[in-house]
Formats: C-alpha cells, structure tokens, sequence
C-alpha cells in the first residue's frame, strides 16, 4: 500500500455513501421537511427528517447573508454562507434555537450529545447565481455549465466523533444504519445535498428539471486536516482496504461470467470512459494524468468482450492492466466490484474498527523482530539524507489544524507530529540489536518505542495498517492520502488544487429524496441531460 | 505552586465547580496532545488518554492525571524481579504502562512506593482488567506504598459515566496541548486548503 496507489483510487460500490444509501433504500427512508422558513432571498433555516434503522435523525441548516470577502474555502475561515448540525431526533423550536446561535459560528460554537455532526457550505456562487437567474425566467439553467462544475454548494469541512462537544462515535456506534463509518458524516451530505437543491428552487420559484438535478451534487474541499486520520487510525485503514481486497479476490476467484455478466461489465466500462470524458480539471499535471487514463481506459475497454470470455476473467483482466497506469489499475478495481454486489456488499459490515489493538507486553522480542523485518519497506530509507526528512507534520496554532513544514527551511520541528512511522521503525531497529526478553521489558528501557512497537504487532493482524511509504520524505505528496480516505467516502471529480488539498464532488448522480427507490446504479455518473 | 499544590487547591474547591459537557473523544485528544507537550513519550501518552472515559468521570482524576503528565519524565526504574516488581518513586505517566506489562507478563504482585498519584493506580487497572480479561487488587501495607497482585475476582470499585468537566481543567489541558502548536507563517498559510485560490466556481 504506497502513497502513490492510495493516490489513483477510485469510489466503488463498496464507498461509504453508497452503502448509505442502499441501507436507505432497503428501510424504505422517507425524507421529510418538518420546516422551512426562508426569506426569498434564501436566508433562514430548516429542517429536515429521515428514519434510519428505527431512529430518526434531522438535517438542520441554516443560511446567512455572507459578504464576498468572507467566502473561502479555508478552514481559518469564520463564516460561511450557511451551517448545518445532524441532529439526534427531530428538535423543537428551543433546540432550533440553540443550534441557531452556534451552529453557524462552527467551531466557535458549543455543541451537545443530541448533535451528531457539524458541517458548513458555501455556495458555487456562480452557478447558484446563474440557477436563481434561469429559474426566475421560467427557464432551466445551461446544462454545460451545471455538467462543468456539477454542484451548488461546496462543504469545506464535516466534523463528527465528538469535535466541539457533539456526540462522541460510541452514541451511534452500535445503530442500525449508521454503525458503518462515517455514516452519520454521509447522510449529512447527502441531505445537505438535497437542501441545496431545495434552497435554489425556492429562491428561483420554480422546479429544476430532474435530471439536471440529480447530476448536482455536493463540493467539498479537502486539505491536510484529512491525511492524519489514515495514520493514527491504522486498524480502521486496514479494515477498508481489507474488505476491498478481500472484494477483489472474491470477484478474481469467479471460474466464469454469463453473458449477463459480460455485457454488464462492458456497458459500466463504456460509461466510466464517459465519465472520464467529462472530468476536466485546471491542473495541468492532473489533467496528463487523466488524457493517459482516457487513452489507456479506451484500449482496456476494448479489450473486454474478449479478456471476460475465458476461464478466470475478472483475475485476467486485472493481471493484463498491470501494463497500464495506477490510475487504470485502480479503476479497473472498482469497475470489476460493480456488478457483484451479492457478492461484496455483505463486506461492508467489516469496515469498522473497535477499540485500538492493546500492545502485547508478552511477545518476544525475536518475534517482534521478525515482524519488523518483514516491514522491509520501511528500513530502505536513509533519514541522514535530507530529502528523507525534508518535511514535517504538525499541528498550527490557527484553528489547531495539521500542516505539513519543510523542516530545513521552516521552524517549527521541534514540536512535530509523529507521523513518521518509517522513521519511528527504523529507530527501534536500532535499539532492538542486542536486546532480549519481552516487549514489556524493551519497553521500560525504551518508552519512546511503545508506539511504534504496538503499530508492529498490529501489523501481524491488520495488514494494510500502515502507508508503506515515508510520510516525511520529500516525495511524500499528502494528496495521495486525501484521495485514497475521499474515495472510501465515495468522491469523484478528483480536482487537486496542488499537493495538500483538493476540491471533489460527493452524490453526483445519486439518488434524490424522492427516487431512493433507484438507489444503486450511479458508479461513475455520466451527465447526459 | 507545584502540581501537587494545584491538585490540592483545585480539590479544595470542589465539588461544585463550573463545568461544560465535552465529548470523550475531545477531552481524549487534549489529554494525548497535552501529554505530548510536556514532552511524555507518545507510546505513554496514548495509555493516559486511553483512560479519558475514565477519567472524565471524577474531577479529581482528572487533576491527578494533569499534574501526571505537567513532570519531567524519565524511564521507569524497575527492581526486583519478572514475578515481583518493584517500582521506587513511581511517576504514574511513564508508571502505568509499566505496571500493567508486569501484571499481563506473569508478575505475581506489584510494589509501588512514593507514588505521585496513587489514586491513578484505579483507573489503570481498571481499564487492563477490561483489555486483558484480568482482575486485580490493590492492598496498602502502609501509606506511602501500593502492592497490585492478580486476584480471581476484581476488588475495584466501578467507575461512573463521564461527567461534564470543569473549565479550569480544560483551561489547563489545553494550555499544555498548546505545547505542540506551531505558529504558522505565510509559508504554512499559502499551502493550505483554499490556498491561493480566488474563482468561487
């Protein structure tokens, strides 16, 4: 699992939002708007309401006049052009009121346990703009540009698990519908989604055409405050990409495909190649990125018919891309899981993690050392070269979020993040020459190895547990993460804005409210209006 | 004033202090980041704010786990042998871990003199009797000393729910959390999410 695989994935059916939405369907959800109170310029709050494995859960949002020079997608921002709180139940007026006064101010704000999850959007100005203007004339908005840029409002942050005093995860860990990860986060952003769509029909009195609809989405923006995440939760990292493995391996073992089968594969592929076609973004290094995958997606896709009429297919077709990019490997991963969801879609429940795996003081260190051996990826770097240690994490005093330093030309690494998990490997190499005994008794001489000493031993168990990589290297481009955790979200329209954040479209294509009923078949969505 | 001395000052005012419900996870980070501000190794560090529900339920654990981690820190001396430890001075931060890997290592009872926070010693063990199937006693054979063997049943008291947790312990977490903040510069601000950045699409 190196950086630069995490950094060419893709959504597949078994991305969070997905599996969100067929639990959804399979509850029969109905979403309901208890209150709407909005001025006709669009400011005011609402509510919304859906029952979820027998709880019901309300998207709150409020909007607010915001002046131009106040909108920006950083996470140093103080106002945004509206807020939202998951709240636990259905609030009344009080609750309302409560969330009124804070919600907007984000993490300024104060929140309970009945809050679930925080979030805030800022409008596409120009398409929300150009929207109202079409609507108000009776007419629908140009479909090039609603395919351009694809959603209304952009999220810039979705906080949950406990920031700012919402819930803590345990309040919702073990509930039907939201158990999985990041499934409280989801269902507020696709609510959210919907509330956008709701909000520019009101303000532009009449009703988008449906499929114009259904192709906007949700923005979002993206930065460094998402890379931590996959390094200080290494059980959760293995169990996503175990159960995408395990998916894959599953789908490679099929002895054959019906032609059924065959002829679903084809079709998805000809419809992620139009999916391609429409994903144009500023980058020119991306953009390279994504013509060499047109090009290498075309000649795979050509070779289907054929490659998937043989013993073994779906385990023959991915040998053959090993010929092609990452970014054509991984996509042809995520197109191969599509068809196969009775297969795979069971897995998902294996997505979760609990508590943290508790470091065995009992091991042996020749054990230990065995296990740090077979980390081979991490005692090859070289950390007296400079270019090995050129970066560092740490967390900034504005708004307490991670960011990443050049250590040899920025102060601050003194105080670093302990993100260098290859670096912390290689020192307890070093230390463990000559030892013996048990971890327990290692570890009282060398506290500063318990960590990293735990995060070996997990490794014996969760195998995708650590990035093998060396994230302070001057290689290690933290894009690579954001995308790998947005495409387990279930992101598309990857459109990085240089190598530490991203701008990403979430429910393109998704169902909307009211057709939940046609919940599963939008991988890789294609704007056809 | 010591940490020992704003333990007691802080008790002193109790119970009836001004607080503010704050999440697990929250009070968790703070007690992670706080450690690692005061320079507690992170292996350490992680084991205390692994106690935060724990914690979070009485006040003055609380205290004592700051006071713990606001020390210098330095490895555990250890005597005795695998199956009878003997910890002198015990500074329970860098202490605790100790304890546990003995008792989950086969020692036969644990011997703490001079403890910082004795009472600290309940929340621990607690937590390992939950993560090791295990179950515990403490004896006092005097004041300044703690003898922890494995017994068949637990002996210790249950410890209640997460309370709201008064502002000044917050205050002080988050001023040792602060430890680990970097200013930022123009440098850092420039690569941030949003960055350079000016269309609104």
């Amino acid at each position: 699992m190196r950086l630069a695989r995490m950094g060419a994935m893709f959504p597949s059916r078994l991305s969070f939002l997905r599996s969100l939405l067929r639990q959804l369907a399979a509850d029969g959800t109905q979403v309901t708007r208890p209150v709407w109170n909005f001025s006709g310029e669009g400011f005011g709050h609402a509510v919304y309401s859906v029952t979820l494995g027998g709880h019901v859960y309300s998207l709150v949002a409020f909007c607010n006049p915001l002046p131009e020079d106040k909108r920006t997608d950083r996470v140093i921002a103080e106002a945004w052009d509206s807020a939202y709180v998951l709240y636990d139940g259905v609030p009344n007026a009080a609750e309302i009121a409560r969330l009124e006064a804070n919600a907007p101010r984000q993490e300024a704000g104060r929140f309970t346990a009945r809050d679930l999850v925080l979030s805030r959007a800022n409008k596409s100005v120009r398409l929300f703009a150009h929207v109202v203007e079409r609507l108000n004339e009776g007419r629908q908005p140009d479909a090039t540009m609603i395919g351009e840029i694809g959603y209304l409002m952009r999220t810039t942050a979705v906080y949950g698990n406990g920031k700012f005093g919402i819930a803590d995860r345990d309040v919702i860990a073990s509930r039907p519908g939201l158990d999985g990860p990041f499934m409280a986060e989801m269902l507020t952003v696709w609510l959210i989604r919907g509330f956008t769509h709701d909000l520019v029909e009101h303000v532009g009195g009449a009703k988008l055409d449906p499929s114009l609809k259904r192709h906007l989405g949700i923005g979002n923006s993206t930065g460094l405050g998402m890379a931590p995440f996959l390094v200080s939760h290494p059980e959760l990292l293995n169990n996503w990409m175990m159960v995408k493995e395990t998916a894959l391996a599953r789908v490679r073992a099929l002895p054959r495909l019906d032609e059924d089968q065959i002829a679903r594969l084809v079709s998805l592929a000809k419809r992620a190649g139009r999916h391609l076609a429409q994903w144009n973004v500023p980058d020119v290094e991306h953009q390279t990125r994504i013509d060499r995958l047109r090009v290498e997606w075309s000649d795979l896709s050509a070779q289907l018919p054929e490659l998937l009429d043989q013993a073994k297919p779906i385990d023959q077709m991915i040998r053959v891309c090993e010929v092609f990019s990452l970014d054509c490997q991984e996509l042809a991963v995520s197109l191969v899981l599509e068809p196969f969801g009775e297969l795979i879609d069971g897995l998902a429940c294996c997505m979760v993690a609990g508590d943290p795996v508790a470091l065995d003081p009992r091991m042996e260190l020749n054990d230990l050392r065995k296990l740090l051996a077979a980390q081979d990826w991490s005692g090859g770097f070289n950390f007296d070269d400079h270019d090995e240690t050129a970066q560092f994490w740490y967390v900034s005093e504005d708004k307490q979020e991670p960011r990443l330093g050049l250590r040899h030309s920025e102060p601050g690494s003194d105080l670093e993040s302990p993100l260098d998990i290859a670096r912390q490997m290689k020192a307890m190499r070093r230390d463990l020459k000559g030892a013996r005994g048990t971890v327990g008794t290692f570890l009282r001489a060398f506290p500063q190895h318990r960590s990293v000493a735990r995060r070996v031993q997990v490794l014996a168990s969760h195998p995708y547990a650590e990035i093998r990589d060396n994230l302070i290297g001057a290689d290690c481009k933290p894009i690579d993460m954001l995308r790998c955790k947005l495409s387990f979200f279930g992101a598309a329209k990857f459109d990085p804005k240089s190598d530490r954040w991203t701008r990403i479209t979430l429910a393109q294509g998704a169902p909307l409210f009211d057709d939940l009923s046609d919940a599963d078949d939008w991988w890789l969505p294609v704007f056809e209006p | 004033m010591t940490s020992q001395q704003w333990v007691e000052a802080f008790i002193a005012q109790g119970p009836d202090y001004r607080a503010e419900r704050r999440s697990v996870s929250e009070i968790s980070a703070l007690v992670l980041k706080a450690g690692r501000g005061c320079d507690l190794p992170l292996g350490p560090a992680e084991e205390m704010a692994a106690l935060t529900p724990l914690l979070m339920s009485d006040p003055q654990l609380l205290a004592m786990c700051i006071s713990s981690l606001s020390i210098r820190h330095a490895p555990v001396l250890v005597e005795g042998s695998d199956t009878h430890v003997v910890i002198e001075r015990m500074r329970v931060a860098m202490a605790g871990p100790v304890i546990v890997d003995a008792l989950v290592c086969g020692a036969d009872r644990v011997i703490v003199h001079d403890a910082d926070w004795p009472l600290l010693l309940w929340p621990i063990l607690l937590r390992a009797e939950r993560v090791w199937d295990m179950a515990f006693q403490i004896d006092r054979p005097d004041a300044k000393t703690q003898m922890i063997t494995p017994a068949k049943t637990s002996s210790l008291h249950a410890i209640g729910p997460p309370q709201a947790v008064p502002t000044e312990l917050i205050e002080a977490l988050g001023e040792m959390a602060a430890k680990t903040f970097v200013p930022s510069t123009a440098a850092s601000r420039e690569a941030g999410a949003g960055a350079g950045l000016t269309d609104n699409d």
